[in-house]
């Protein structure tokens, strides 16, 4: 038994412990830095597997996971620490058999399921540029530009659908400033309370575009209706 | 045997740095216990917990003897309290330390006596060992005991009936900012909680670190007006006193939202140039331009602005004006006097900028919710809510 | 050539015996700053950390009601350890590495991520309301810094074209990075300030807070605190030196000594910058970061790219 055979009998032992006390314990912070530390373990058998860039990249992306785990466990659960003797657990039966279930058909890939043995055994001289070449290949800047996409979008989602619209609170079917100071709000106007009545009416003359706000749940007057120029602005409230 | 003998050996070696203290201000004692800190010998610190020595300075009144009591157990051991100034009820209660007395006597300093020697002999002896720990005050159990009942011992009926341990679980309840539904919070912030003024007892709901509602328990103890601005009310007083103290009082307020910001070194130097025997024009005129250059002003632009009162528009005016008055103190003839004001806010800054402190402490419900917790500690710290009490006549 | 790795029982005890040393001298450094702004003329007392490590280790550790004792206790543990991790990674010299893995750069970002883990449960286990939320204030920027830090150091590590840190510091040889890419100290600074919560990032246990995180500590374990906030700083500064500033490049001395006048620089940029500015407000703080100091990232990130490729 070398040193990195004890390592990893050490590793699985630990993985597989903490794995159960995340389910056993009361505490749910507990809970999220148990399975932080059955990930942690998970990585450092990957890096015994000398998989170093996934090995530590995995134990980063958990602990930055774990963490927003258990901000949401505090701003959320009603006993996030375990204080409070309640029952925690809700439909006991069911999930023992989705368990066992679920663990047999694993084990079951794990022992039977013939792996690929892969003649060149030899690790690579660069594991990270070859883990890189195979994963991305020649597509690189595809992925890449995709990624900062992605940053985008979510961020452009988040500001999206926050409260603080550009004008006002968004729920409160905020307004432009107007074009002269104190003027009428600049833009088109949004239709009043009576929308299903409006609706119909503009129907007739611009199509489509009044279509898609009625499918668009368009009985609420508020929100929907800043489509830009759409409408002649000589259009009020009908 | 050999671990007491280390640490008697730590104890004094330790005894060698400068003692921690906390300090709990009563009436007409705010400005002096907050001096303490330019002492290097003293380190004050923001928690009960790092020190070592409470210091009850002023004559606290009975309502806020339990919450005392409390802080005082919270230090952890060894530990001592040092009564500074309590008045006739406090001085009868226990002897004067001096040399040879009875290590476990309770000590205590008269109003007008500088507390430093007193605490740094305590202090020390306590540390070295030679003076033992006071004991706890208020009994070491739960305050309501779990009754448990139900199938789990929640206390109750239902998944969670019950209150173990007195504590109801915590409910979820809409944000003030965007309606999220998340776990509400209840605080009281007691008499003696540093951010706050001495005295001032707020119920906080919190979620997250940010403000739901706040209710004022009881109002902040009065503290003194600098002498000069009393006379100044009643008759004609020398212009250049009124302006070397309205520079310092100036000072003294930025000083205390610098620390309430966290640049606890820059609120050093403000307060020790606050204090200093004689203001040096270039001094404060460094100091403010520390506090300008190094950022802090950007820092703290904004915080409040929400609720009407930009703290950092507030201390850059006072810093302006504190260099305004030096030079008028400066131009001014020693005869030269100005006449009685009508009232303190005819007095000029920074009395004008000030709300009366009674009407601060109802707005403070409107004020601070939305808040989060770090800008509500700089409102807090930049208003006046302790309304002025004369010297001799004010009752605590 | 890759530098050759030291045994195993030498790197640690130079670690753990660098970092007590740097940690005292950071204390020291940070006396020193706080006497220079609070306008006291700077007396240096070598003793006086040494001073305050005796006294809380005579003084009572604290309790609160229902804490969570492991963790409570645990956590500055891993605090203190994560920075060992962290200095682990930096090389001594051209032939001498501690710890020398292929992927330092990302190895570095693990013990900034696992650091936030362990400062917001050293917050969450006191069971105490001010802690608790000194710990989320300083998880909200937590997740924010990071960010920016990987990118300055990826911005780095491509010049080199290795995560590698002795490449990093090899590639370094005509030009040091703090030239090549001038937004990356002050970022990485930045970066420093919140990963080891002082000055206009104190979110954690800071005075408006009475304490925060540390609130409810006292004794040994507010000294195992004290050092693990002053070991992250060193271990954040010796990291900077390398990535930065060269790390053991330079004529005449050794290599290891001139890692150790680059750390103590930082060291002492650290100190300044934590005690002379107030601190931001939390929300200021993240917009910050999101609507400023990221997109500055990007933009460094790609400078060095275009100045690779050319």
């Amino acid at each position: 038994m070398t040193g990195a055979d004890l390592a990893f009998w050490t590793l699985a032992a630990i993985a597989v412990i903490t794995g159960w006390r995340v389910f056993r314990t009361d505490s749910m912070v507990r809970a999220t830095f148990f399975l932080l530390t059955s990930f942690v373990a998970v990585g450092a058998i990957l890096l015994l597997l000398a998989a170093s860039y996934l090995g530590f990249a995995l134990i980063f992306m958990m602990a930055v996971e774990m963490t927003v785990m258990a901000l949401f466990m505090v701003m959320y659960m009603m006993n996030p620490a375990g204080l409070n003797p309640m029952n925690m657990i809700h439909q006991p039966g069911t999930a023992v058999a989705a368990g066992v279930g679920v663990g047999a058909v694993l084990a079951a890939v794990a022992l039977w399921v013939p792996f690929p043995h892969s003649a060149a055994a030899v690790p690579p001289s660069d594991p990270i540029a070859a883990l890189g070449h195979e994963l991305l290949g020649g597509s690189m800047l595809v992925f890449e530009s995709a990624g900062v996409t992605l940053l985008a979008a979510m961020i452009g989602s988040v500001v999206l659908s926050s409260r603080a619209g550009r004008y006002g609170a968004a729920d409160e079917g905020s307004l432009p400033p107007g074009l002269e100071p104190g003027g009428e709000p600049a833009g088109r106007r949004p239709a009043p309370a009576d929308g299903g009545h409006t609706h119909m009416h503009m129907g007739d003359g611009t199509g489509g575009h009044m279509d898609m706000a009625m499918d668009r749940g368009g009985g609420d007057g508020s929100g929907d209706h800043d489509h830009g120029g759409h409408a002649a602005p000589g259009e009020g409230p009908a | 045997m050999a671990v007491s003998a280390l640490r008697r050996a730590a104890g004094r070696f330790a005894a060698a740095g400068p003692i921690q203290l906390f300090a709990a201000p009563g009436p007409r004692f705010r400005d002096r216990s907050e001096d303490l800190t330019l002492r290097p010998e003293l380190r004050l610190t923001s928690s009960p917990r790092h020190a070592s020595i409470l210091l009850v300075a002023g004559p606290v009144p009975a309502e806020c003897e339990k919450a005392l009591a409390r802080v005082h157990d919270e230090l952890p051991r060894p530990r001592v309290t040092v009564r500074w100034g309590g008045g006739e009820r406090v001085e009868r209660s226990g002897p004067r330390l001096s040399r040879g007395d009875s290590p476990g006597a309770p000590v205590v300093v008269p109003e007008g006596e500088d507390p430093v020697p007193a605490l740094l002999e305590a202090g020390r002896r306590l540390v070295r060992g030679e003076r033992p720990s006071e004991p706890e005050l208020l009994p070491d159990e739960p305050p309501w005991p779990w009754r448990g009942q139900g199938p789990y011992g929640q206390g109750g009926e239902g998944m969670m009936g019950g209150r173990p341990y007195g504590r109801p679980l915590a409910m979820t309840a809409e944000d003030l900012r965007d309606g999220l539904a998340l776990d509400r919070l209840e605080l009281a912030l007691g008499p003696f909680f540093p951010p706050l003024p001495p005295g001032l007892v707020l119920q906080v709901a919190l979620q997250g670190d940010v403000i739901q509602d706040v209710d004022v328990a009881r109002a902040p103890f009065v503290q003194p007006l600098p002498d000069v601005f009393g006379r100044a009310l009643r008759e004609a007083v020398p212009a250049e006193a009124l302006e070397t103290a309205r520079v310092r009082l100036l000072l003294r307020r930025a000083a205390r939202v610098l620390r309430a910001a966290g640049a606890g070194a820059l609120a050093d130097r403000g307060l020790g140039l606050a204090v200093a025997p004689a203001t040096d024009p270039a001094a404060v005129g460094r100091f403010r331009a520390l506090v300008r250059r190094g950022g802090s002003l950007r820092a703290l632009r904004g915080s409040g602005s929400r609720s009407g009162v930009d703290v950092g528009t507030r201390v850059e005016g006072w810093l302006e004006q504190a260099e305004r008055a030096l030079a008028r103190a400066r131009r001014t003839g020693p005869d030269e006097r100005t006449g009685p004001a009508a009232d303190l806010r005819a007095l000029g800054p920074p009395f004008d900028g000030d709300a009366e402190p009674a009407e601060a402490l109802e707005g403070l419900g409107d004020t601070l919710p939305g808040l989060e917790w770090g800008e509500a500690a700089l409102l807090v710290a930049g208003l006046r809510l302790a309304p002025y009490g004369g010297g001799e006549e004010a009752r605590p | 050539m890759n530098p050759a790795p030291v045994p195993p029982a030498l790197a640690v005890a130079v670690i753990v015996g660098g970092l007590g040393l740097g940690a005292w001298v950071f204390v020291l450094l940070d006396r020193a700053a706080t006497d220079l702004v609070s306008g006291r003329r700077p007396s240096v007392r070598p003793l006086a950390p040494l001073r305050r490590a005796a006294f809380l280790l005579v003084q009572q550790r604290a309790e609160t009601e229902r804490p969570d004792r492991a963790v409570w206790m645990l956590a500055p543990a891993l605090y203190v350890a994560f920075a060992a991790v962290g200095a682990a990674v930096v090389p001594w010299s051209a032939r001498l590495a501690p710890a020398d893995v292929p992927v330092g750069i990302v190895l570095w970002g693990g013990v900034e991520a696992l650091a936030i883990v362990a400062v917001f449960l050293h917050g969450w286990s006191a069971n105490a309301p001010v802690a608790l939320v000194g710990a989320y204030r300083f998880v909200a920027l937590g997740l924010c810094f990071m960010l920016v830090s990987m990118f300055v150091l990826i911005a780095a590590a491509l010049p080199a074209e290795s995560l590698r840190l002795s490449a990093i510091v090899a590639s370094q040889r005509g030009l040091w990075n703090v030239v090549r890419q001038p937004l990356g100290l002050p970022l990485f600074l930045f970066v420093g300030l919140g990963l080891t919560f002082r000055g206009p990032l104190d979110f954690a246990d800071s005075a408006d807070l009475a304490g925060g995180v540390a609130a409810e500590v006292s004794g040994p374990s507010l000294l195992v605190w004290e050092t693990g906030r002053a070991a992250m700083a060193v271990a954040f500064s010796a990291m900077a030196a390398a990535v930065f500033l060269g790390g053991w490049l330079g004529p005449w001395l050794p290599g290891p000594v001139w890692l150790g006048l680059k750390t103590l620089f930082v060291m002492a940029l650290m100190a300044g910058l934590g005690r002379s500015t107030a601190r931001l407000r939390t929300e200021s703080a993240v917009t910050l970061v999101w609507v400023g100091l990221l997109p500055l990232s990007f933009l460094g990130l790609a400078v060095v790219g275009l100045e690779v490729l050319r």
